[in-house]
C-alpha cells in the first residue's frame, strides 16, 4: 500500500472487524443455540427438547460465528478488490445506475417471493440461500450519487431551487422507501449521511437548518404514526418504568453496560446475552462489549471509530477535488453515524433504534457494503500523505 | 479547487466525533462507574433464580433391605404466563387441559395469570413428554419454555398392603414436599424427609437454568433411609394368619406382635382390619388405627405370666406349693371369683394353677403372698402404665393405677388381668423380658439409618434397660409356659417342629358406656414363646370380640400364634428343636475335620462319631475344609489323580469321603470360600435335622434335657447309638447303598462307636444355649469379626470366620452367665 494513511485505515478496519468476530461469537452463543434449534425443529419432528437447548449450547454456539466469518472473508476480498482494481473516479459513471438499482431493490422488498418479511418488517430480499438488506447498499449508492451530484452542482449549491431541492428530492425518495419498510433507523442514518455531505458540499446554513427542522418533524411524525415507536421514546425517558414490557431492551442494555464496570466481566463471561439482551449479537453488541470489556474496552472501541473518522477526514481534506472529498465524507459518515447512534442507543442517550454497529455487529449486508465503502476510501487515500499540507501539494496547484 | 467553505466545515466535521465521544464516555462513566453497583445488583437479581430443590425422601426398608416405602421423582409442570400472548392462550389451554384432564377454564386462567405457578403436579415422564409435544406443536405462537418442569418426589409403597400401620403415610404439603402423618413416616419424618434446598442458579432471561445444580447440594437434599426391625416375610405371615383368623371368627379386630426376645426388635406388628397404602383416603380411622400401640386392653389371664413371675421372683412361691382352688369358685371381699370353663380344681400344685389358668388359685396366691406395694412395683418394673417409646406415634401408656389408689378389690382383679390396661407392645416386651433371663430390652422398630447411597449412618444397638426378674425366675416361667402348651389351656399352640410355651387369656370386655363386664364379648389372647430351648421370639396375639362360638384364647388365638411362630422361626432359620438330640453328623465324620472346626462352628455340629483320618489306599480321604495346598498334598500322597474347580477350601468332593476309588479314577474336588463351606455345612445340617424329625417323631422335650437335667451325655450316647442306623439310611439317599456298605465292610476303617467315658469327658465346647445363639449369629451376621467389643473370646476372634457373640445383646453375659 502506497500511503501510510491507507495502512492506518486498513489496520483500524481490521481491528474493528476482529473485535466484531470475537464479540459476535461471545454474544451469540445463547441465541445461536436457539436459532439452530429452530432449524432442527423445522427439519424434523423429533426435535430436541426445548429445555435442554440451553444446556446443549456448545453444539450449536457456532451458528452465527460461522456465518459472520464467511461474510468477513468475503468483505475483505471485496474491499481489497475495490481498493486495488477500481479507481474511485469510475464511480462518477456508475453512481446514477447504482442508485437506480438500489431504488429498485428497495422496492423489491415488498414484492412477494423476492422480499422477505421478518417480525413485520420488509427489509430483506433473498435469492438462493442469501438474504441481503437493500437499504445497506442503498446507503453506499446514495453516497456515490450524492458525491457526484453535489460536486457537479458546486456552482449552484447555494441555490435553493437548483441546488438544495433536487438533492432533497432524491433523498426523500430513498429515505421514504426505507421508512415504509419500515426501517426508521436506516432512513435517519441516510438522512444524516446526506446532511453531512450537504454540509461539506457548502450548502447554505439556512437551507441545512430548514432541512434539519423538517427532518426532525418527519421523524416525530413517523414516531407518532407507530405506537411502538412512541412507547420506545417513553421507555427511553424512563427505562426502569416498565422493565418487563417496553423498557425491557433499554433496561437490559443499561444493566449490561452498568454491570461491566471499569474492566468488564471478561470475554464471554457476561450473562446478559442469555436472552436478556434481545439482539445481543446485532443491535446491542456494544452492550456486550461494555459488559465484558468494561469502560476501558468501550472507550478503546470508540477511539477506533473516531480514529477512522479522523483518517477519513484527512483523506477528504487532502483530496484534489470536491467529488473525492465528498466521497470520503460520505464513507466516514456511513461508518461513523450509525456507530455513534448505536452507542448512544445502548447507553440510553437516544431512544432505541434498530441499528447495528458497523463492522462489529453480525449482519452480512451491512458489513459487505461498509467494507466496499472502506475499499473506496482506501483507494482514494493511495496518493495522500498525512504530512502533506494541501497548499504544498503540487497536484492542487493548478486548481 | 475546493471552495472556501470546504476546509472550515471539514474541521467542524472533525470536532463532532470527538465531542460525541466525550459525551458518550461521560455517559459510560456514569453508567459503569457511578451507577455500577446499582446495575450489578440488578444484574444479579435477574441472572439468578432461587430454585427450591425438593427434598428426596428416604426409603423405609425392612431388616433385610427390602423396600417398604420409596420415592420417585415426578415432574411438576410450571407455567410462565409472561411468555404467553393472550390471543394464543386459549388454543394452548384447550390442548393442555385435554392432556391433563383438567378444566379448560382453570388451565386458561393459569396461562394468563401474572405469576409462574404449577399447572400439574406429579407427572410421570410419559405425561411430561406429552406436554412437551403439545408445546412443540404450539411453538409458532408460544415459546416452548412457557411450560417448564421441575422434579418433585412422590411417595410409593411397593407392597402397599403390607405393614401399612407401621409404615404410615404422607401427605403433600405446599412446598411439593411430603410430610409423614402416620406411622414411621410420621415419627421419623425429620430423618426421612431430607432437606429442602434453595439453590441460587444462574438462569437466562426465560428462566432456564444455565448450569446443572451442584451435585453436592443435590445430594444434601436426600433424606436418610430408615431400616426397620420388621422382617417382611414374618410380617406377611403374621398379617395373613391374623386376617384369616379374624375373618373366621367374624371378630372386630386383631393384633399380633412378633418380638425378638434377645434384642427387643419388633419383627412384625400386624393389625386387622388393615388398609392399603395405595389408597389411604379410602380407609376409615377404624382401619388405620395401629392397635398394637394405640390401644391398651385388659390382658386377662395372660397377666398371670406377670403375677407368677412376681411371686416367683419375690421367693414367695415354689412351683410345687399346694393351692386350694376351691372347686373353681371362691368369694373374697364380697366378690366371687370363678374359674373359666366351669370345671374347678381342688388342691393342686401351683404350676397347675398356671397351667389351667385358675383365677381362684392365682388370686389366692397373690393376695396371700404379695403386698400391693410389691406387686405394684413389679408391674411398674415390667413397664406397664408407661409408654415403651417404641418408634411409633400415638402410643398409649396403658393404664396402671398407683397402688395407693388401689381398691380393696384391686388385688383380686390385677393378678388375673383386670383393672389394668396394657398395649400389645408393652405386653410382648414385658413377657420377652421375663423370658430373656429377666432382662427388659428396649422395644424398637428402628434398626438402622442409612444415607441415600445405602451407607450406614447409625445403627441402633439393642439396649438392655433393666433386670425385671432373676434368670432363675425366667427359667421357671419358661417351664410354666411350656406346661400350658403341653398340658394346659394352650394345647392348640403346639408346633410340630418346635417346643413352644405360652399363656392363654380370655378377657371379658367392658360393655360400652357401663362399668359392667359383658357376658358376650371377649378378647381372646395368647402370649407365646418359641422355641423353649433357646427362646428367640415372643408372639402376642389377641382377637377382639370373636363371634364364631369359641372365645377362649386357647381356642381362638393360640392357633394364630402357632402359625406365626412357625413361619417366623423358619424365616429366622432357627433349627427345629422338637427332635432327638443331634445324632452323629453325617457331614463331618473325620476326626481331622472335627478338630479343625472345633471352636469355629457350633459344637452341636461336631457331635457324633468320627473316623480316623487315616485311610488306606483305594479309599477316598475326607478333604473337606482343607486348603488347596493341603488337599493336593493328601491326594498326591495317596496317588489319587484329581481334577478341581474353584479356589479356597474344599467344599465338596467326589467320591465322597471314605468311598472306594478305583486306581485310574479321577477325583473331582470343588473349592470355594470358607464362608461358603460353613454355609453349606449349616444348610445340610438343618436339612438333615428335618429328615430326622420326620423319620423318628421323638416327643421327648429337649427343654427337659438341656434346661432341667444337665446330664446330657447319657442320652446323647443313646441317641447316637440309635441314629447310627439312621446314618446309613440317610446316606443311602446320596450314595449307592451297596457301594457304601461295601466300603464300610472292606475299605473303610470305622472306629468303634465312641464309648460313654470318652463322650462324657469331652467337654461341650460351648453350652447348648450359647451355641444356638452363635448359630443365629452365623446366619445373620456373617461378618461378625468387625465387632471389636467381644471380650474374653479373643481366641475365637482371631479367626476371621469365627462367629463372635455380641456382648450387648447376649443375655448370658449380662445375667452372669450360665456356662
Amino acid at each position: 500500500m502506497k500511503s501510510s494513511l491507507t495502512w492506518l485505515i486498513f489496520i483500524v478496519t481490521l481491528t474493528l472487524l476482529t473485535t466484531g468476530v470475537v464479540m459476535v461469537y461471545s454474544s451469540s452463543a445463547a441465541s445461536a443455540a436457539r436459532e439452530a434449534m429452530r432449524d432442527d425443529q423445522r427439519s424434523s419432528a423429533l426435535a430436541p427438547r426445548a429445555n435442554d437447548a440451553t444446556l446443549d449450547m456448545s453444539a450449536h454456539s457456532f451458528y452465527y460465528l460461522k456465518r459472520q466469518v464467511v461474510w468477513v472473508v468475503l468483505s475483505i476480498i471485496a474491499m481489497l478488490t475495490v481498493y486495488h482494481f477500481i479507481d474511485y473516479e469510475r464511480y462518477r459513471m456508475l453512481a446514477t445506475p447504482l442508485l437506480l438499482t438500489a431504488i429498485v431493490a428497495l422496492a423489491l422488498v415488498f414484492v412477494p417471493g423476492i422480499g422477505i418479511a421478518h417480525k413485520g418488517s420488509h427489509r430483506w430480499i433473498g435469492f438462493g440461500g442469501v438474504q441481503i438488506q437493500p437499504s445497506e447498499f442503498a446507503k453506499l449508492a446514495m453516497v456515490l450519487y450524492m458525491a457526484k451530484k453535489l460536486a457537479e452542482k458546486q456552482d449552484v449549491i447555494r441555490s435553493f431551487w437548483r441546488g438544495f431541492i433536487p438533492m432533497l428530492l432524491v433523498l426523500c425518495i430513498v429515505a421514504g422507501l426505507i421508512v415504509i419498510e419500515p426501517d426508521l433507523g436506516a432512513s435517519v442514518v441516510i438522512g444524516l449521511i446526506c446532511f453531512t455531505m450537504f454540509f461539506v458540499a457548502g450548502m447554505r446554513r439556512i437551507h441545512l437548518a430548514t432541512l434539519g427542522i423538517l427532518a426532525a418533524l418527519a421523524v416525530v411524525a413517523a414516531v407518532i404514526a407507530e405506537p411502538y415507536r412512541v412507547a420506545r421514546v417513553f421507555s427511553y425517558l424512563d427505562p426502569e418504568a416498565d422493565i418487563h414490557g417496553k423498557g425491557w431492551q433499554l433496561y437490559q442494555s443499561l444493566v449490561a453496560v452498568g454491570s461491566g464496570g471499569v474492566v468488564g466481566l471478561g470475554l464471554g463471561r457476561g450473562p446478559q446475552k442469555y436472552l436478556f439482551l434481545s439482539e445481543a449479537h446485532t443491535d446491542f453488541i456494544f452492550s456486550v462489549i461494555c459488559e465484558e470489556m468494561g469502560l476501558i474496552g468501550a472507550v478503546i472501541i470508540m477511539t477506533f471509530y473516531v480514529a477512522f473518522i479522523i483518517l477519513g477526514i484527512c483523506v477528504a481534506y487532502n483530496s484534489s477535488d470536491m467529488y473525492s472529498s465528498l466521497l470520503a465524507t460520505g464513507v466516514i459518515s456511513m461508518i461513523g453515524i450509525p456507530a455513534f447512534i448505536n452507542v448512544a442507543v445502548v447507553t440510553g442517550l437516544v431512544p432505541t433504534k434498530g441499528l447495528t454497529l458497523p463492522l462489529i455487529s453480525y449482519g452480512g449486508s451491512s458489513l459487505f457494503s461498509n467494507m466496499l465503502a472502506i475499499g473506496i476510501l482506501m483507494n482514494m487515500s493511495r496518493n495522500v500523505e498525512i504530512a502533506n499540507s494541501p497548499s504544498r501539494r503540487p497536484r492542487h496547484a493548478h486548481g | 479547487m475546493l471552495k472556501k467553505t470546504y476546509r472550515p466545515r471539514l474541521f467542524v466535521l472533525c470536532l463532532i466525533p470527538v465531542m460525541l465521544m466525550t459525551v458518550m464516555t461521560g455517559k459510560l462513566w456514569y453508567l459503569q462507574i457511578v451507577r455500577h453497583s446499582h446495575y450489578v445488583n440488578k444484574a444479579n437479581e435477574q441472572h439468578h433464580k432461587i430454585i427450591n430443590v425438593v427434598p428426596n425422601r428416604g426409603k423405609i426398608l425392612d431388616r433385610n433391605g427390602r423396600e417398604l416405602a420409596g420415592s420417585v421423582l415426578m415432574q411438576t409442570a410450571y407455567v410462565a404466563p409472561s411468555l404467553i400472548r393472550t390471543e394464543y392462550a386459549g388454543e394452548l389451554a384447550r390442548d393442555l387441559s385435554a392432556a391433563l384432564r383438567l378444566d379448560f377454564k382453570e388451565v386458561h386462567k393459569r396461562l394468563l395469570d401474572n405469576r409462574e405457578a404449577p399447572l400439574a403436579r406429579k407427572l410421570d415422564e410419559v405425561k411430561a413428554n406429552e406436554l412437551r409435544d403439545i408445546m412443540r406443536r404450539h411453538a409458532r405462537n408460544v415459546p416452548t419454555t412457557a411450560l417448564y418442569f421441575i422434579n418433585e418426589g412422590k411417595r410409593y409403597y411397593p407392597r402397599s398392603d403390607l405393614a401399612s400401620h407401621i409404615i404410615g403415610y404422607t401427605e403433600l404439603i405446599d412446598s411439593g414436599d411430603n410430610k409423614g402423618v402416620a406411622g414411621i413416616e410420621n415419627s421419623y419424618n425429620g430423618i426421612l424427609r431430607g432437606q429442602s434446598k434453595r439453590v441460587r442458579a444462574r438462569t437466562n432471561a426465560i428462566q432456564n437454568i444455565l448450569e446443572p445444580i451442584d451435585p453436592e447440594t443435590l445430594n444434601s437434599t436426600y433424606g436418610h433411609s430408615v431400616v426397620l426391625t420388621i422382617d417382611d416375610a414374618i410380617q406377611h405371615a403374621a398379617e395373613a394368619a391374623l386376617r384369616k383368623r379374624v375373618n373366621e371368627m367374624s371378630a372386630d379386630a386383631g393384633v399380633a406382635v412378633v418380638y425378638a426376645v434377645k434384642t427387643g426388635e419388633i419383627l412384625a406388628m400386624a393389625n386387622v382390619p388393615t388398609f392399603s397404602l395405595a389408597d389411604v383416603s379410602k380407609a376409615s380411622d377404624f382401619q388405620r388405627r395401629n392397635r398394637a400401640v394405640t390401644d391398651a386392653i385388659e390382658p386377662g389371664s395372660v397377666m398371670k405370666i406377670f403375677t407368677f413371675a412376681s411371686l416367683l421372683d419375690e421367693n414367695k412361691l415354689s412351683l410345687d406349693d399346694s393351692v386350694n382352688c376351691e372347686g373353681g369358685r371362691w368369694s373374697i371381699s364380697g366378690r366371687t371369683i370363678v374359674d373359666a370353663g366351669g370345671h374347678g380344681m381342688g388342691t393342686v400344685p401351683a404350676k397347675d394353677v398356671f397351667k389351667n389358668s385358675s383365677n381362684v388359685g392365682t388370686v389366692k396366691l397373690a393376695i396371700s403372698r404379695l403386698t400391693p406395694q410389691r406387686f405394684s412395683k413389679r408391674l411398674v418394673n415390667f413397664g406397664f402404665g408407661v409408654k415403651t417409646d417404641v418408634d411409633l406415634p400415638g402410643e398409649s401408656p396403658g393404664l396402671l393405677r398407683p397402688f395407693k389408689e388401689w381398691s380393696g378389690l384391686s388385688m383380686s382383679s390385677l393378678p388375673m388381668g383386670y383393672e389394668i390396661q396394657i398395649t400389645a407392645v408393652q405386653l410382648a416386651a414385658a413377657a420377652a423380658a421375663i423370658i430373656n433371663n429377666g432382662i427388659y430390652m428396649q422395644p424398637h422398630l428402628l434398626k438402622e439409618l442409612r444415607d441415600f447411597r445405602g451407607e450406614l449412618v447409625k445403627k441402633i444397638e439393642p439396649t438392655a434397660l433393666r433386670q425385671v426378674v432373676s434368670p432363675e425366675t425366667s427359667r421357671k416361667m419358661l417351664q410354666l409356659m411350656e406346661l400350658v402348651v403341653k398340658e394346659g389351656t394352650g394345647k392348640t399352640a403346639a408346633c410340630e417342629l418346635y417346643n413352644v410355651g405360652g399363656k392363654t387369656g380370655t378377657t371379658k370386655k367392658m360393655e360400652a358406656g357401663t362399668s359392667h363386664y359383658s357376658t358376650k364379648s371377649y378378647i381372646a389372647s395368647f402370649c407365646g414363646v418359641a422355641p423353649i430351648e433357646d427362646p428367640q421370639i415372643v408372639v402376642y396375639v389377641y382377637i377382639d370380640n370373636p363371634r364364631g362360638g369359641a372365645y377362649y384364647g386357647g381356642a381362638v388365638s393360640a392357633p394364630v400364634f402357632k402359625e406365626i411362630a412357625v413361619a417366623a422361626l423358619e424365616v429366622l432359620k432357627v433349627p427345629a428343636t422338637k427332635m432327638d438330640k443331634p445324632a452323629p453328623t453325617l457331614e463331618i465324620v473325620s476326626g481331622r475335620l472335627r478338630d479343625k472346626l472345633a471352636g469355629e462352628v457350633p459344637a452341636q455340629w461336631l457331635d457324633g462319631q468320627f473316623f480316623d483320618d487315616e485311610v488306606s489306599s483305594g479309599c477316598m480321604p475326607d478333604l473337606r475344609g482343607l486348603t488347596m495346598l493341603e488337599a493336593k498334598e493328601r491326594l498326591v500322597g495317596l496317588s489319587i489323580p484329581f481334577m478341581y474347580e474353584g479356589s479356597g477350601v474344599v467344599i465338596d468332593q467326589k467320591p465322597a469321603p471314605y468311598e472306594t476309588i478305583e486306581a485310574s479314577q479321577q477325583a473331582l474336588i470343588k473349592f470355594a470360600s470358607q464362608q461358603q463351606f460353613f454355609e453349606r455345612l449349616a444348610m445340610t445340617i438343618a436339612e438333615r435335622n428335618k429328615i430326622q424329625t420326620a423319620v423318628q417323631h421323638n416327643t421327648v422335650s429337649v427343654a427337659q434335657q438341656t434346661a432341667l437335667s444337665p446330664s446330657v451325655p447319657v442320652i446323647k450316647l443313646n441317641k447316637a447309638g440309635k441314629s447310627a442306623v439312621l446314618d446309613v439310611a440317610v446316606a443311602a439317599t446320596t450314595a449307592p447303598a451297596a457301594a457304601r456298605q461295601k466300603t464300610k465292610a472292606t475299605k473303610r476303617k470305622p472306629l468303634p462307636l465312641p464309648d460313654l467315658d470318652e463322650y462324657a469327658q469331652r467337654p461341650p465346647a460351648v453350652s447348648a444355649k450359647e451355641s444356638a445363639w452363635r448359630r443365629m449369629n452365623i446366619e445373620t451376621e456373617p461378618a461378625a469379626k468387625s465387632d471389636k467389643k467381644t471380650g474374653g473370646k479373643s481366641k475365637r476372634q482371631s479367626s476371621p470366620n469365627t462367629p463372635v457373640m455380641n456382648n450387648r445383646s447376649n443375655p448370658n453375659d449380662q445375667s452372669g452367665g450360665d456356662e
